[in-house]
């Protein structure tokens, strides 16, 4: 390895195998079970659709690494292992989709039409359906991954990471299914347009959908359940919950409650889906600052023996765990090209220090001191390249 | 694992987290998919009821009357629509396992002409019913056969032949 290689941060270690654990059973049973309905559904229409379902696979596995490397972006303060959120996909992509919600799916909307009529349950089943299976089947996923894993989970910023996980999963392997459903509406005739209007409404719409619900949904899950570096808020915890499901209510029924209310029938239900992206973008913001503010404090309270021992200033401490905006403040510091580079380095290993104590639960692993050896090496070309 | 936390080979500890899910797994995958068939359909159709087949515009709609004392198991009786809702759905009524149901989908040939589409399916056999309009004449498409046949293996021949569809000048 030459000086000028970087170490890039391992992420922590999970373990998805834990036969003794019976959160391993309930958790790949179902996941195993959904795979098996999945691919049944798609080899039969791959049989006379195979070009459309080649196109649209490789259309979603573009859509799923560009939402993959932006939900790994804002995990920046303590990343989770991946395999942890290779995990929370699974569940939230088979799991949650086939072997639960389209059963309950099918089910809760057949009681509401037999028991409140046909007229009732047009307006308001969708709203009262999928918002409640689908936020409940993705956040049993969260309860499934603390019990294998509970160490990682500290934060409802981490429930709102691995809630954004279980929803990408949710949100693409449904979109499969829609789009399957649109070869077959028009019975072939021209299945390529119809899956193409499905695909690209779909992908428009999916940045606020499923993604942003369960974000909500277990962040609120962690607040009510308390965790360690969270205490336990039940109030706060239960109105995010409600929250989660009430913005994807909103969604499936195209804001219909709010357009009922306003007596603007059916002129305003064109509006309905901007209207539920603007709301489902206000409400994920705001969440997204409550649960990172206390994801930042407790990142800095763990770097405090780093400081103290002198591996990293407090400056440097603050603005590893401070906004994007204080890194970049810390970046610009000083003068000159190679400053700004030096000191960019030194955010990016200062970072791997915070990865590495995280991983060895604080402990002085081979890794951390090497991670630490690094950003001392970064820090000298820091002050070198310093010039007043 | 300690040995006091043991429960058939189970770490006791984690009971607490996985049992709720396995609770609701049962739930959602068979409780509630029973409870929905063990309540009857209870909606018969009443005398001057008119159902919805779909609106296609705010200044017309497709309706047919079904008959009396059928229950509807899908569909929108017109004058009780919902106020916001789309009224597009496909009515199907009910009497004694006697099922009837109709469903229109608009389809477009290679040539650019729509059509109207519609697929049933009975207990031996399933097919499609297109029409389409080519210049002042009616064109009815029927396809019929074994469910399998039609579904899976001809899909494809039967979408090709229904978009190839078309007016041509003679000699072209």
């Amino acid at each position: 390895m030459t000086d000028t290689t970087v170490a890039k941060a391992p992420t922590a270690r999970f373990r998805p195998v834990q036969p003794r654990n019976a959160a391993f059973w309930v958790l790949w049973v179902p996941v195993l079970i959904g795979v098996y309905i999945a691919i049944g559904r798609v080899s039969t229409d791959a049989r006379y659709y195979g070009t459309v379902l080649i196109v649209t696979t490789v259309y979603f596995a573009f859509y799923a690494a560009l939402l993959w490397w932006f939900t790994q972006r804002i995990d920046r303060y303590s990343q989770l292992p991946w395999r942890m959120v290779v995990t929370a996909f699974l569940w939230g992509g088979f799991a949650a989709t086939f072997t639960m919600a389209i059963h309950a799916n099918d089910a809760l909307l057949e009681i509401w039409t037999k028991t409140m009529g046909q007229p009732w349950a047009m307006q308001w089943s969708a709203a009262l359906t999928a918002p409640i299976t689908e936020e409940l089947a993705k956040g049993a996923g969260l309860l499934l991954l603390i019990a294998l894993a509970g160490r990682y989970v500290r934060t409802a910023f981490d429930g709102f990471v691995l809630g954004a996980f279980l929803g990408l999963g949710f949100q693409i392997i449904e979109d499969v299914v829609y789009i399957s459903g649109a070869f077959g509406a028009n019975f072939g005739a021209e299945p390529l347009s119809a899956a193409l209007t499905t695909l690209a409404l779909r992908s428009v719409t999916g940045v606020t959908g499923h993604i942003l619900y369960s974000a909500v949904f277990c962040a609120g899950l962690v607040y009510l359940l308390g965790r360690s570096k969270e205490p336990r808020r039940v109030g706060r915890g239960i109105t995010l919950m409600l929250l989660g499901m009430l913005l994807h209510s909103l969604w499936d029924s195209g804001n219909a409650a709010i357009f009922w209310a306003l007596g603007a029938g059916l002129t305003g239900v064109a509006l309905g889906p901007l209207i539920g992206m603007i709301e489902a973008a206000i409400v994920v913001w705001i969440v997204f600052k409550m649960t990172v503010a206390n994801e930042r404090r407790v990142t800095r309270e763990e770097l405090e023996p780093e400081v103290a021992s002198g591996v990293m200033s407090a400056e440097l401490a603050d603005a590893v765990t401070g906004t994007r905006r204080d890194r970049r403040r810390y970046r610009k510091d000083g003068k000159g090209v190679a400053h700004h580079r030096a000191r960019k380095n030194q955010l990016e290993a200062a970072f791997d220090v915070a990865a590495e104590r995280d991983r060895g639960d604080g402990q002085a692993t081979d890794r951390l001191v090497f991670a630490r050896a690094e950003l001392e090496r970064v820090t000298q070309r820091v002050a070198s390249t310093a010039k007043d | 694992m300690p040995v006091e936390n043991r429960v058939w080979g189970l770490d006791r500890r984690s009971l607490p987290w996985a049992l709720p899910v396995l609770g609701l797994i049962i739930v959602m995958a068979w409780v509630l998919p029973a409870i929905a068939r063990a309540i009857p359909w209870d909606d018969p159709v009443e005398p001057g009821d008119v159902l919805f087949i779909s609106q296609p515009a705010d200044a017309f709609r497709i309706v047919f009357t079904p008959a009396v004392g059928w229950n509807i198991e899908q569909g929108v009786v017109v004058g009780e629509e919902p106020p916001t809702a789309a009224r597009g759905i496909d009515p199907r009524v009910v009497d004694e396992g006697v099922a009837f149901s109709a469903l229109t989908k608009p389809f477009v040939t290679a040539a650019g002409d729509k059509g109207l589409l519609v697929r049933y399916v009975s207990p031996t056999n399933d097919g499609v019913l297109a029409a389409l309009v080519l210049d002042g004449n009616g064109v009815q498409v029927t396809v019929t056969g074994p469910a399998e046949q039609v579904d899976v293996e001809h899909a494809e021949d039967v979408a090709a032949m229904l978009v190839s569809i078309r007016e041509e000048e003679v000699g072209s």
